[in-house]
């Protein structure tokens, strides 16, 4: 399966964001995943992963790319996906530091009586919150999405 | 401190970029803007009687002349109106500069009177919109939108001004842009190596190539290369396709010239691309109408696209080499590298097929004319002479008249050929001509449009009358949606549903406007009325009348190959 990513530096305006995903709806592009952050001073980072994709992977990044808004268009390369991190923040039942395995712990960054944060690799997270919720420990969970590391990365396109 | 509006920045500004005429509709929220605008007489106002004719106008201007168009509107109905005119200039990539009142900031959000999220409407038919929030921003908002509308492929542009923006109060030399980072988009994606490199593989392929054709579009009108082009086909000896919106970049009557391709394309064009064993693409976005069922175009020929835009490589054709980059660049390193040809095998064979559209259709003897009925083939043929013969802007509108225009134009002058050939929107045609006739004031303008589309915008031949605008134009009525009508006939078993249009006396619209009009429909009366159209300073109308269920021919059906083409009405099926 394509997992094409682009992480898209995106000037935060009046409609950028609007003018990315409904040119992604309009090209009927295959969003399976969006996360965006702050990069700098009025730069949006926006990570977007695509499932299957019957378009070829450059004419997707050439149309992200045409929007004025967009300033650079990257694909990550290897360092950075070995790189990247997600944040999860875990609402739980009462403070389970102590009971939790090294599946967990490894990941946890801080933790509160009923909540917890976890940073780490997207991965660990998903394996982090499967135990979890095995064990029925969880009451609520936000995650932040991928983030990458700033480029130089730049999309071979 | 001297100040300066909001409004007057913007007029300045439009002025700068070297905006001349600005075809609008006043209103509430641009009521500052227009205030301003009594004082810049270098700017010319022309009033459209509704902003789709504004629209359209500033298309049609920007497509004679190849300077950008300007629109303006105010905020609401008046943007909203704008709508079918920006997507018709986004989809044949015309540069437009849109500029619409907005309610005052504090507004905004609280469906205020006339209040619309015009930037979010028209997103997906604007290259970009912005919107202004502060008044300093105006000239560079401004001078940006121009460019952008120019960069790469060309596109309408949005530049949305709340009253408030445009009233306000600023120190004349303050000029700042809050913005924290200009980018540099929509250039080519390919480095001047890569396109150096695809080039020298096109030049091995043409050198290759037995059975080569060129299939052109726009790009090549706006990219001014219509005469590297003439070279590169006579240099190569390469048959010339030209698409609806490329007809006017190869002169029809050159021996190299094939003709339209697609739905209703000759048989030489469409056989020629199903046989070829290279396709050149120039400026040409391998539009369905052209290639017809895409996995059946060409199975022969490699394919290269020369396109500006990135985004439309492998849209919907596969590209074996893609050059991106403008047609100035890449034609240019392209000539040095080709060399003389002989296709005289190749030529025997496209000369097998037809380039007539209509190959049965003789003309009448000398000192002859017909009698009879007036058809509409016939009738639009003599308009095209005419258009041929007086170095002519023509402008159609859309549905048959359009193909058959398309099919029996004669030479003419690159950026004189206007049609809605993307949306395919019906009611451009009078106001598209009207814009074209203020950039092109010495040059004839022809505007052709059926009696349904011309119902959709003939509130503007006001305007053409105010303007004094001698606009030639031609009503093709034949009491039908003529092309879907078509349809119906070929592909529903005649259920004419929906597709019967009456209209008013257009003569007596024509008067009451002031306008010289005439009524024919007869043969016999075409010539004579033709050349007493032309005798007139102002405007004309001739209402042509014509026999009511002719049909476009040939056709490709609706997901069929270019070669599964009928020519006879009786061969056509669903």
């Amino acid at each position: 399966m394509s997992q094409l990513v682009l992480v898209a530096s995106l000037q935060d305006e009046t409609g950028a964001l609007e003018r990315l995903l409904g040119l992604l709806r309009r090209r009927v592009l295959p969003l399976e995943s969006l996360s965006l952050y702050q990069a700098e001073n009025n730069i949006l980072e926006v990570v977007l992963r695509f499932g299957d994709l019957d378009t070829p992977e450059d004419r997707v990044a050439a149309e992200v790319s045409s929007l004025y808004d967009v300033l650079s268009v990257r694909r990550p390369d290897q360092a950075s996906c070995d790189a990247t991190r997600e944040l999860a923040v875990v609402k739980t039942h009462g403070n389970l530091e102590p009971v939790l395995p090294e599946t967990v712990s490894d990941v946890l960054q801080r933790h509160s009586s009923d909540s917890m944060e976890l940073s780490g690799t997207p991965h660990a997270i998903d394996r982090a919150l499967a135990y979890l919720q095995e064990q029925g420990l969880i009451t609520g969970v936000s995650r932040s999405g991928e983030m990458f590391p700033p480029g130089p990365h730049e999309i071979d396109t | 401190m001297a100040t300066i509006t909001g409004a007057d920045l913007a007029c300045r500004a439009l002025s700068r970029e070297g905006a001349q005429v600005l075809f609008g509709h006043p209103g509430g929220a641009i009521l500052p803007f227009y205030d301003a605008l009594y004082n810049y007489s270098a700017l010319r106002h022309v009033l459209c009687r509704h902003e789709q004719g504004a629209a359209h106008a500033a298309d049609g201007y920007a497509r004679a002349t190849g300077r950008t168009g300007v629109c303006v509107a105010t905020s609401g109905p008046g943007a909203t109106n704008l709508v079918t005119g920006l997507a018709a200039a986004f989809m044949d990539g015309v540069p437009v500069v849109a500029v619409t009142g907005q309610v005052a900031r504090p507004g905004i959000g609280t469906f205020a009177f006339q209040e619309t999220d015009i930037l979010g409407v028209t997103i997906p038919v604007t290259k970009h919109g912005f919107l202004v929030q502060e008044v300093s921003d105006i000239p560079e908002v401004l001078s940006e939108a121009f460019r952008l509308a120019v960069s790469g492929r060309p596109g309408p542009v949005l530049v949305d001004i709340p009253k408030d923006v445009q009233a306000a109060l600023v120190d004349e030399k303050t000029s700042s842009l809050s913005r924290t980072r200009r980018p540099v988009p929509m250039e080519p994606l390919q480095s001047t190596q890569e396109i150096e490199a695809a080039i020298q593989q096109v030049a091995k392929l043409l050198s290759e190539a037995e059975r080569p054709v060129l299939l052109v579009g726009r790009g090549v009108i706006s990219s001014g290369t219509a005469g590297k082009l003439s070279y590169l086909a006579e240099r190569n000896d390469l048959p010339v396709i030209t698409s609806l919106l490329g007809l006017d970049a190869f002169p029809a009557s050159d021996p190299r010239a094939l003709g339209m391709p697609g739905m209703h394309g000759t048989e030489r064009a469409n056989y020629s691309l199903q046989d070829a064993d290279l396709v050149l693409g120039l400026g040409v976005r391998f539009d369905d109408r052209v290639i017809g069922r895409p996995d059946g175009f060409a199975p022969n020929a490699r394919i290269v696209h020369f396109d500006i835009d990135a985004t439309a490589i492998e849209r919907t054709m596969r590209a074996d080499i893609a050059v991106v980059a403008d047609l100035a660049v890449s034609l240019k390193m392209l000539l040095p590298l080709v060399s003389k040809a002989d296709r005289t095998a190749w030529w025997e064979r496209i000369r097998e097929w037809n380039r007539e559209a209509d190959p049965t259709q003789e003309p009448p003897r000398a000192g002859y004319r017909r009698m009879g009925p007036l058809g509409a083939r016939e009738a639009i043929r003599s308009v095209a002479r005419k258009i041929s013969e007086s170095n002519a802007i023509a402008v159609s509108d859309v549905g048959q008249h359009q193909m058959w225009l398309a099919q029996e134009l004669g030479d003419v002058a690159p950026r004189s050929h206007l049609t809605s050939g993307g949306l395919g929107a019906m009611g451009y045609a009078l106001p598209a001509g009207l814009g074209a006739a203020i950039g092109q004031p010495d040059r004839p303008v022809w505007v052709v449009a059926g009696d349904g589309g011309f119902q959709m915008s003939l509130q503007e031949l006001a305007t053409v009358v105010q303007e004094g605008i001698p606009l030639r134009i031609v009503v093709i009525d034949n009491g039908y949606l003529g092309m879907v009508r078509q349809w119906q006939e070929r592909f529903y078993g005649k259920r004419y549903s929906g597709t019967q249009i009456s209209g008013p006396d257009l003569v007596a619209l024509g008067k009451a406007y002031g306008i010289p009009s005439w009524r024919i429909d007869r043969s016999e009366q075409l010539d004579s009325t033709l050349s007493l159209a032309t005798i007139e300073d102002g405007p004309v109308l001739i209402w042509m009348q014509v026999r009511q269920e002719e049909n476009v021919y040939p056709m490709v059906p609706s997901g069929a190959t270019l070669d599964e083409m009928v020519t006879e009405p009786e061969r056509v099926s669903g």
